[in-house]
C-alpha cells in the first residue's frame, strides 16, 4: 500500500534526493500547493469507502499533512457525531469492525459499571480496514504522483531551470 | 477514550532514507534532478501514476527487506553519530585552551572597564548621541576581542542606563504605536475639554487607571513608574499624574529630575575606588542613576505627549473642527424637522370643522420641504467665525431658519446687521456680510495648559454630598370628581350568518325527533 524509498528506482527515493538540495522556500511552496489537492483526493477517496453512518463521520475527519519528507493521510483525528462522540472513540471500531458480542465495559446511569455487548454498531471484524485503510491503498500512488509532479513544476516556476 | 487519529504516511521509510543518505550510506542518485524531469515531465501523470503503484507493489513483495534495510540503516547512522561525537571529544583540548582565552580577555577587559568608568562619566554629558563614544570609551579595543557587538551594547546599557537606550531607540526610529495611541487619546481629552483648558480630572483619572492595568509587553504600566520613582527617589504620585496627562508644574519636575540627574552624575564621577570611606558604593549610585534617568524619560515622553496633544487640539480647531461639528449639528437638525413638518402640515389641512383636506395637506408639505432645502443649502454655503457659528446654534429653530435665509439671500445692508448681532460685543464685529472663517477665525498663538483641580474637585464634593429633599404636592380633584362620563348611543348592526343553522333547520324539516326525558327523583317527592 505505500511506497518505500529504499526499493530499487523508487520515484520517491528521486522526489527526496531533489527535495534535499532544494531552499527551504521553494520546499515550502511544494507543500503548500500540494496540501489542499492531496487533501481534496484523500476526502474524496475516503467518501467512496463509506458504507454506513459512522463511517461516514470518519470520512469526514479525513486530513492530509505534509512536510518535506512525506506526506501523511490522516483519520479521525477530529469531528465528533452528532451525539458530541467525538469521531476518534468510535475510530477503531467503525475501521475494522467488531464481533456482535464483543464487551463494552459501559457505566450505567446510576453509576454501576457493567458489560453490554458491542450488537451490530461496527459490523463484522476486517483486518485490512473498512475505509480509511483501502481508501489510503487506492489514492496513495495518485498522491504520490501529484506530488511529484507539484514539486518538479513548483521548481521550474521558481528557479526557472532546475 | 479517544484514541490516536489513524495516520498513514505514504512513503514508508522516509527517514531511514534521509539518515541513510546523511550519513554516506546510501549514494544519493547523480542525476536526481534528471530524473525528476524524467518522471513528472517526459512520462506524464497516467504513467508516473502506474510507476507509483509498481513501487507499491515491490513495497509490498519487499516488505521485510526493506524493513531490515532501514532499520540497518539506522543502526548505523547511530554508530556513525557516535563516531563523529568521539572525534569531537579528541579536539576538546584545543577547545578548552580556547576557552581560557576567553576567559582572559574578558578579565582583562573587566578591569580595563573599571578603569574607564570613571572617565566616562565625566565626559557624559546625558546627551543621547554620546552612547556610541561610551561604548567606544569604555571597550576602547576590547570590544572586538570579548566577541561581537552584543555584549559591548549589554554593557553600555548597564553603564548609561536601560531608560535611556530606550529612549535612544524611540528617538532614532519612528514614535511607537503606543505613544501615538496614547497622544491621540490625550488629544481627544484637550478637544472635549475644549479651547485651552487643560484635560478634565475624570480623563487623567482614566488614563491612570489604564496604567494600572496595563499589562501587555512594551506598555508602560503603573508597575514601571513605580518602580522608575522608587529607584530614584522620587516622587510616584506626581510621575503617575504626568504621565497620565496632568500638564500642571511637569516643566519644573523636568528641571529638577534633569538637576538630580546630574548630581547622580557627579557623585559617580567623584567615585574613588581606594578612597571610599562615607561614600556609597558605585553600584547603588549606578542603579539610582539609572532609575533618575528612566524616571526623567518618562517625564519627557509625558511632555511630549502633552504638547502633540495640545498640538492636535490646536489642528482641530484651526481645520475648523468646531464649525463642521456645529454645522453637522445643524444638518442634523434639518433631518428632523421633516418630520415635524409633517405634523404641522396636518394641523394645517385640517379645516376648522375637522375634515382632513389631502390637497392642502399636499400642498403645504411641499412649500414647507422647499424652505427646508433652502435652508440646507444656505448653511452650506455659510461662512462663519467660530464664535458666530457658536451663537447663531443657541437661537431657537425658527429664528435660525429665518436668519439663515436672509444671510444668504437678503439684502446686503441686513446682512451687516446681523452679523454683527450674532458677533459678541468686544470682538471685532464683521461688517461685511460674509465673513470668511479664514478672515473671522484668529487661532490663537499658542496654547498653554493648565490644570486647576481645585475647583472641579470641590465641585465634585459639592455634588456627590448626600441630599434629602420633600415635595409637597397638592392636588384639587373637585373638577374630577365632578365630571361624568356623558351618555353615548351607538347603532349597533348585527350581522349574523344564520345559513349553517337553517340548513340545520332544513335537514330536521319534516322528520320526527324524539326526545327521551327520564324522571329522577332525587331527596323530594317527584313533581
Amino acid at each position: 500500500m505505500r511506497i518505500s524509498l529504499l526499493v530499487n528506482g523508487s520515484p520517491l527515493a528521486v522526489l527526496a534526493t531533489v527535495m534535499r538540495g532544494l531552499p527551504s522556500d521553494v520546499k515550502r511552496e511544494i507543500g503548500s500547493r500540494t496540501r489542499g489537492p492531496a487533501a481534496d483526493m484523500w476526502r474524496d477517496e475516503l467518501n467512496q469507502h463509506v458504507e454506513t453512518r459512522l463511517q461516514g463521520a470518519v470520512a469526514r475527519s479525513g486530513a492530509v499533512s505534509v512536510t518535506a519528507r512525506n506526506i501523511t493521510l490522516k483519520a479521525g483525528a477530529a469531528g465528533a457525531l452528532s451525539s458530541g462522540t467525538p469521531v476518534g472513540d468510535i475510530l477503531y471500531g467503525t475501521e475494522f469492525g467488531m464481533r456482535a458480542d464483543a464487551p463494552i465495559e459501559t457505566v450505567s446511569r446510576k453509576g454501576k459499571p457493567y458489560k453490554r455487548r458491542a450488537g451490530a454498531a461496527f459490523g463484522p471484524r476486517r483486518r485490512s480496514g473498512k475505509t480509511v485503510f483501502p481508501a489510503a491503498g487506492a489514492v496513495i500512488a495518485r498522491i504520490a504522483s501529484f506530488w511529484v509532479q507539484t514539486a518538479y513544476r513548483t521548481t521550474a516556476e521558481k528557479i526557472e531551470r532546475l | 477514550m479517544a484514541r490516536k487519529p489513524i495516520e498513514i504516511p505514504i512513503g514508508v521509510d522516509a527517514g531511514s532514507f534521509e539518515k541513510g543518505v546523511t550519513s554516506g550510506i546510501i549514494e544519493p542518485l547523480e542525476d536526481a534532478k534528471d530524473a525528476l524531469r524524467d518522471l513528472a515531465e517526459d512520462k506524464g501523470p497516467k504513467k508516473l501514476e502506474d510507476q507509483m503503484r509498481d513501487a507499491q507493489k515491490q513495497t509490498e513483495q519487499l516488505k521485510d527487506e526493506t524493513r531490515a534495510t532501514a532499520d540497518a540503516i539506522d543502526r548505523n547512522f547511530k554508530s556513525s553519530y557516535r563516531q563523529m561525537k568521539a572525534s569531537a571529544e579528541d579536539a576538546s583540548d584545543g577547545a578548552n585552551r580556547s576557552l581560557h582565552k576567553v576567559s582572559d580577555t574578558a578579565a582583562e577587559a573587566s578591569g580595563e572597564l573599571k578603569q574607564n568608568l570613571g572617565e566616562t562619566f565625566s565626559s557624559f554629558r546625558g546627551d543621547l548621541e554620546d552612547l556610541p563614544q561610551i561604548a567606544q570609551d569604555v571597550f576602547g579595543g576590547l570590544a572586538g576581542s570579548v566577541g561581537g557587538i552584543l555584549p559591548a551594547i549589554g554593557l553600555a546599557a548597564g553603564a548609561a542606563g536601560i531608560g535611556l537606550l530606550i529612549n535612544a531607540f524611540n528617538e532614532a526610529g519612528e514614535e511607537s504605536d503606543e505613544f501615538k495611541a496614547k497622544a491621540a487619546e490625550l488629544a481627544q481629552a484637550y478637544i472635549d475639554a475644549g479651547g485651552d483648558a487643560a484635560p478634565a480630572i475624570e480623563d487623567i483619572a482614566a488614563a491612570i487607571k489604564e496604567l494600572a492595568s496595563a499589562t501587555e509587553d512594551g506598555e508602560t504600566s503603573l508597575k514601571d513608574l513605580r518602580k522608575a520613582a522608587d529607584g530614584s527617589k522620587s516622587d510616584f504620585k506626581e510621575l503617575a499624574q504626568a504621565y497620565a496627562g496632568n500638564v500642571e508644574g511637569l516643566d519644573a519636575m523636568i528641571a529638577a529630575g534633569k538637576e538630580r540627574e546630574k548630581q547622580l552624575q557627579d557623585e559617580a564621577t567623584a567615585y574613588d575606588e581606594s578612597n571610599r570611606q562615607g561614600e556609597r558604593h558605585l553600584g547603588i549610585i549606578t542603579d539610582e542613576l539609572d532609575a533618575q534617568q528612566s524616571y526623567n524619560a518618562y517625564l519627557g515622553e509625558a511632555r511630549q505627549l502633552a504638547d502633540e496633544a495640545a498640538a492636535a487640539e490646536r489642528n482641530w480647531r484651526e481645520a475648523g473642527g468646531e464649525e463642521l461639528a456645529i454645522k453637522a449639528q445643524l444638518v442634523g437638525d434639518v433631518a428632523a424637522a421633516y418630520d415635524g413638518v409633517r405634523d404641522a402640515a396636518i394641523t394645517a389641512a385640517t379645516t376648522e370643522e375637522g375634515v382632513f383636506d389631502v390637497n392642502r395637506w399636499a400642498e403645504y408639505v411641499e412649500n414647507t420641504k422647499v424652505q427646508i432645502e433652502q435652508y440646507q443649502s444656505n448653511l452650506s454655503q455659510l461662512k462663519l467665525s467660530t464664535e458666530q457659528w457658536t451663537n447663531l446654534m443657541e437661537m431657537p429653530d425658527d429664528a435660525r431658519m429665518s436668519i439663515v435665509n436672509s444671510l444668504v439671500s437678503g439684502p446686503e445692508e441686513a446682512k451687516g446687521k446681523i452679523i454683527s448681532a450674532l458677533t459678541d460685543a468686544g470682538s471685532a464685529a464683521g461688517s461685511s456680510a460674509q465673513v470668511s472663517f479664514e478672515e473671522g477665525f484668529t487661532p490663537k498663538a499658542d496654547v498653554t495648559v493648565n490644570t486647576d483641580t481645585s475647583e472641579s474637585e470641590a465641585k465634585v464634593t459639592a455634588l456627590t454630598q448626600p441630599r434629602e429633599m420633600t415635595v409637597k404636592v397638592k392636588l384639587d380633584t373637585s373638577e374630577l370628581d365632578r365630571w361624568r362620563p356623558p351618555t353615548r348611543e351607538v347603532p349597533v348592526v348585527l350581522v349574523v350568518d344564520s345559513s349553517p343553522l337553517s340548513r340545520a333547520i332544513d335537514r330536521q324539516d319534516g322528520r320526527t325527533v324524539t326526545v327521551n326525558v327520564e324522571g329522577r327523583r332525587v331527596g323530594a317527592a317527584w313533581q
